[in-house]
C-alpha cells in the first residue's frame, strides 16, 4: 500500500469542515500567544464565527458527495452526519456571539474559553460522523473533556467548581461504562471496530452478551442526551456552568448524542432493535413527565430550562424509537427548530443576567417596561419552545406527534401531548410574568435596570444572536417548507437509514438483507 | 490458558472500580476508581484481541487510545479537583452539596 | 479445559507444558495481586496508600498485558499510567492532603452494603455472559512478536483519523488543565461588575434574601 493509493483511500477531503475548525483553533491560540490578551478580545470571537460559518459553508458542499465512506470506513460524511454537523456548527456559532460580553464580563480569558468551545465543536462534529469504535471513542472525550473544562471555566466560584467536578466524574464514569459495552462488541463480533462489520459478524450469538452490551452503550448514550435516569447531572452542571457553555450543551452537545444513537444503535444493533426500541421508549417516557413536572417547581432560570431540556429530549427520543422515514425526518426537523428557540432563549437570559446579575423567574417581573426587546425575544423563543402555534416548535411537534401517530406508538404520542400541555403553562408563566406585571408590581432587578448598552465591545454579537434567533423561530414555523425538505431529504439520502426502514413491514426480511 | 479467565478478571476489577466509584467521600479517589474502569476495559480489550484477533489486533491499538485519553481526562480531573479545593478547601464530595434541587 | 488451549504465540521456551504452568502460575499470582491491590484502593481509609496500591494495579495489569502478547501496551501502560497517571495522582494527593477527617455520616455503612451487593450482582451477571458465551476463538494468523509494527500500521491507515482527533483532544486538555489549574493574578479588581472568574448571576441564596451571608 504506497502513499497515493492510501491517500487516495482516506478520502480526506470529507472532513474539510472539521479541518476549518481545527485550523481556527490553532490561529486563535496562536495569535492570543503573539498579540496578548488586550487584543485578542477584540477580533477572537469574530475568527471563531468566521470559521465556524466557513465549516457550515464547507458542509453544504458535502451534501451531496459519492462515497461518504472516510479514512478506511472510520467516518461516514452521509447526509445525516452533514445535517447533524450543520446543527452543531451553527450552535455553537451562536453560542460564541453570546459569550463574548458574558466571559469579557466575568474577567476571564476570551481566547481560551473560544479555544475549548471549537474543540468541543470538533468532537462534536466528529462524534456525529464516527463510524468505528474507536472514532467514537476518542470523539466523544474530545466532546466530554472539553465540555468539563467549559464548565469548571469560572475558577473562582465554587459553584461553577462542583459543576465541573460533578459532570465530570459522572461523564468519565459513564464513558467508562459505555467503553465496557464497546469492548464487549468487539469481542462479541471477533474482532470488528466498524458498526457495520459488527452488526454483519454477530448475526448468530447468543442474547445476553449483546444485551449488555447494548444496556452499556445506552447507559453513555443516555447520559450524553441526559435522559432520565442519567440525567441527575443535568440541573446541576446547568446551574453552575457560564450559561453559554449551559447553551451549547443543551443543543450541540445533545444534537451529537442522538447523532451517536441513531448510528451506533441502527447500524450495530439490528439484531436486538426491539429491545433499544423498548428501553429508548421507556427513557423518552420518564424523560418527559419527570422533565416538564420537575420543571414547573423551578424559581431559577437556568435550572427551568434544564428540566425543560430534559422534557424536550424526551420528545425527540419519541421520533428516534419509531424506526420509520418520518420519525427520523421529525426528530431532525425539532433538532433544527429547537437550535434556534431555544438558543435565543439563552441569548435573552445572559443579556438579562449580564444586565441585572440574577437568573431567578421572580425578577423578570415587569420586564416588558425596561426592555421590550429581551420581553418580546424570550416570550417568543419560550412559546416556541412550549409549541404554541404560529411557532416554529408548535410544527416540529406536530410532526414528531403525527409520525408517532402513525407508526402506532399512540402511548408515546399521548405522554407527549399530555406533557407539552404541562410544559406551556411554566413557559407561560415566565412570559407572563414579564408582560401583564402592573408597574408597581416591578421586581427590583427590574426596577434599577440599566440602559443596555450595545457599544461596550461584545455586546453587538449579543444583540445580533437574538435578532437573528427571533427571526428564525417565528419565519420558521410559518415558512417552514425549506427545513422540512432539508430533514426529509437527510434521511432519505442515508444509505444506512435505509436498510433500516425499507424492511420495516416484516421483520423477517431484514435479516436476508444483512446477510448478503 | 483460556480468555474467560482475564475476562473475568476484567470483570471483577470493573465492578470493584463500581464499588469505589459509590462509596468513595475523597473526590481523588472517586478518580482512582475510574481509573480502575478504564483499566478493566483494557484488560477486556486486550483479552479479546490477542485470543479473537490475533492478526489485526485492533483491541491493542484501542488500547492504546484508552490509555492516552485517560491520562488526558486524569489531568483535568486532577485540575477540576484542585481548583474545587482552592475555593472550598476540602475534596470530601459529601461536602459538594452547593448546588441542589 | 474444555479442550479449548489455545497456543500462545511468541512463547517457545522449553516444553509447551513448562511455558504453560509458568503462564497460568503467573497469571495467578498477577490476578491475585491486581486484584488485592485494587480492593485495597477502593477499601484503605489511607489516601495515600490507595494511590501507592494504585500503582500496584497498573504494574500488575502490564504484566498481564504481556501474558497476553501485547508488550507495545504494556510498555505503554508503565510509561503512561504508571509513570504519568500515579505520579499526577501522588502530587495531587500532597497539594490538597490536609489528612481532614471527613465528618461521619449516620448509617454509611448501609450504602456500602447495599453498594457492595449490588457489585457483587453486576460480577455475576457478567461472569454468567462470560462463561455462557461461545467466543469465536480464532486459530489463525498471530501477529505475534510484529505487534508493534501491525499497532504502527493501523495506526497511519484506518486508524488515522482518531489518531489526529487525539492530537487535538491532547492539546486541548493540557491547555485547559492549566487554565485551571494555575493560580490566577487578578488584576483589575474595581474594573469588573461582578467579582472576577465567578459566575454573574448571584448564588440563589443570596438572590432570594438580602445579603446576609456571601459565600466563602
Amino acid at each position: 500500500m504506497d502513499f497515493t493509493t492510501l491517500s487516495a483511500q482516506l478520502n480526506a477531503s470529507t472532513i474539510i469542515p472539521e479541518g476549518i475548525i481545527v485550523l481556527t483553533i490553532l490561529v486563535i491560540l496562536v495569535g492570543d500567544l503573539i498579540l496578548g490578551r488586550s487584543s485578542s478580545v477584540q477580533w477572537s470571537p469574530y475568527v471563531a464565527i468566521a470559521g465556524l460559518l466557513s465549516s457550515v459553508a464547507s458542509l453544504f458542499f458535502q451534501w451531496d458527495v459519492a462515497d461518504p465512506i472516510a479514512f478506511l470506513g472510520g467516518f461516514n460524511s452521509d447526509a445525516l452526519s452533514v445535517l447533524f454537523r450543520g446543527i452543531i456548527a451553527l450552535s455553537s456559532a451562536v453560542t460564541v456571539l453570546m459569550s463574548a460580553r458574558y466571559v469579557e464580563q466575568a474577567g476571564t480569558a476570551l481566547a481560551e474559553f473560544l479555544a475549548i468551545m471549537l474543540t468541543a465543536t470538533v468532537g462534536a462534529m466528529f462524534l456525529s460522523g464516527a463510524n468505528e469504535l474507536v472514532m467514537i471513542f476518542v470523539a466523544l472525550e474530545t466532546l466530554s473533556i472539553s465540555s468539563y473544562l467549559l464548565t469548571g471555566y469560572m475558577k473562582r466560584d465554587p459553584r461553577s467548581n462542583e459543576a465541573a467536578l460533578k459532570y465530570l466524574l459522572i461523564g468519565a464514569a459513564s464513558s467508562a461504562i459505555f467503553l465496557y459495552g464497546s469492548s464487549l462488541l468487539y469481542g462479541l463480533s471477533s474482532g470488528e471496530t466498524r458498526l457495520g462489520a459488527i452488526a454483519a459478524s454477530i448475526s448468530s450469538v447468543e442474547d445476553l452478551g449483546l444485551i449488555i452490551a447494548l444496556v452499556f452503550v445506552i447507559a453513555g448514550i443516555a447520559f450524553k442526551i441526559a435522559a432520565v435516569p442519567f440525567h441527575q447531572w443535568t440541573p446541576d452542571v446547568y446551574e453552575g456552568s457560564p450559561t453559554p457553555v449551559v447553551a451549547f450543551l443543551s443543543v450541540g452537545s445533545k444534537a451529537a448524542g442522538f447523532a451517536l444513537a441513531i448510528r451506533l444503535l441502527v447500524t450495530a444493533f439490528p439484531l436486538v432493535a426491539d429491545q433499544w426500541q423498548f428501553v429508548l421508549s421507556a427513557l423518552a417516557i420518564l424523560s418527559m413527565v419527570l422533565g416538564n413536572v420537575v420543571a414547573l417547581a423551578q424559581t431559577s432560570m437556568k435550572r427551568m430550562l434544564a428540566y425543560s431540556s430534559i422534557g424536550q429530549a424526551g420528545f425527540v427520543m419519541i421520533g428516534l424509537v419509531l424506526g420509520t422515514e418520518a420519525g427520523y425526518a421529525s426528530m431532525l426537523f425539532y433538532l433544527l427548530v429547537y437550535l434556534f428557540m431555544n438558543l435565543g432563549g439563552f441569548t435573552c437570559i445572559i443579556l438579562f443576567s449580564l444586565n441585572t446579575g440574577t437568573d431567578e423567574i421572580s425578577e423578570y417581573s415587569g420586564l416588558y417596561q425596561k426592555d421590550p426587546l429581551i420581553t418580546l425575544a424570550l416570550s417568543i423563543c419560550l412559546l416556541s419552545l412550549g409549541g404554541i402555534p404560529p411557532l416554529a416548535g408548535f410544527f416540529g411537534k406536530i410532526y414528531l406527534f403525527w409520525a408517532g401517530w402513525q407508526a402506532g406508538a399512540y402511548g408515546l404520542v399521548i405522554i407527549g401531548l399530555l406533557t407539552s400541555v404541562v410544559s406551556i403553562y411554566y413557559y407561560i408563566r415566565v412570559v407572563k410574568m414579564m408582560v401583564v406585571k402592573e408597574p408597581h408590581e416591578m421586581s427590583d432587578a427590574v426596577k434599577n435596570y440599566p440602559q443596555t448598552r450595545w457599544n461596550l465591545p461584545g455586546m453587538r454579537p449579543i444583540q445580533v444572536a437574538i435578532v437573528f434567533t427571533l427571526v428564525t423561530t417565528s419565519l420558521a414555523g410559518i415558512l417552514s417548507n425549506p427545513l422540512f425538505t432539508l430533514a426529509n431529504n437527510s434521511v432519505s439520502r442515508t444509505e444506512m437509514l435505509r436498510a433500516a426502514i425499507a424492511p420495516t413491514p416484516t421483520e423477517t426480511v431484514s435479516l436476508d438483507t444483512t446477510a448478503q | 490458558m483460556q480468555l474467560e479467565y482475564f475476562l473475568l478478571l476484567a470483570a471483577a476489577l470493573f465492578c470493584i472500580g463500581i464499588y469505589g466509584l459509590v462509596t468513595s467521600r475523597n473526590a481523588i479517589r472517586v478518580l482512582m476508581s475510574i481509573e480502575l474502569l478504564l483499566n478493566a476495559v483494557n484488560l477486556n480489550l486486550l483479552a479479546f484481541s490477542n485470543y479473537l484477533d490475533p492478526a489485526g489486533i485492533k483491541g491493542q491499538v484501542f488500547g492504546v487510545f484508552v490509555i492516552t485519553i485517560a491520562a488526558a481526562e486524569s489531568a483535568v480531573g486532577l485540575a477540576i479537583v484542585l481548583s474545587i479545593y482552592r475555593n472550598r478547601n476540602t475534596v470530601d464530595m459529601e461536602q459538594f452539596n452547593l448546588l441542589k434541587w | 479445559m474444555n479442550g479449548l488451549e489455545v497456543q500462545l504465540p511468541g512463547v517457545d521456551f522449553g516444553t509447551m507444558g513448562l511455558a504453560e504452568g509458568v503462564q497460568f502460575v503467573s497469571f495467578i499470582l498477577l490476578g491475585l495481586m491486581m486484584v488485592g491491590a485494587a480492593l485495597g484502593v477502593v477499601l484503605l481509609a489511607n489516601i495515600v496508600y490507595s494511590a501507592f496500591l494504585l500503582g500496584v494495579v497498573f504494574v500488575s495489569l502490564s504484566g498481564l498485558f504481556i501474558l497476553l502478547n501485547a508488550g507495545f501496551v504494556a510498555a505503554a501502560q508503565i510509561l503512561i499510567y504508571v509513570g504519568a497517571v500515579n505520579v499526577l495522582i501522588l502530587f495531587g494527593i500532597m497539594l490538597v492532603n490536609k489528612s481532614e477527617g471527613f465528618s461521619t455520616i449516620e448509617n454509611a455503612w448501609l450504602g456500602k452494603v447495599v453498594t457492595g451487593s449490588v457489585c457483587t450482582g453486576l460480577f455475576a451477571l457478567l461472569g454468567t455472559m462470560i462463561l455462557s458465551t461461545s467466543w469465536s476463538l480464532s486459530d489463525g494468523l498471530v501477529a505475534g512478536e510484529d505487534a508493534t509494527i501491525v499497532i504502527g500500521k493501523h495506526l497511519f491507515s484506518d486508524f488515522l483519523l482518531p489518531f489526529e482527533v487525539a492530537s487535538v483532544l491532547l492539546l486541548i486538555a493540557l491547555l485547559g488543565a492549566i487554565v485551571l489549574a494555575r493560580r490566577e493574578l487578578v488584576p483589575d479588581e474595581d474594573v469588573a461588575i461582578a467579582p472576577p472568574l465567578t459566575l454573574p448571576e448571584r448564588p440563589r441564596d443570596l438572590a432570594q434574601a438580602a445579603p446576609q451571608d456571601s459565600l466563602p
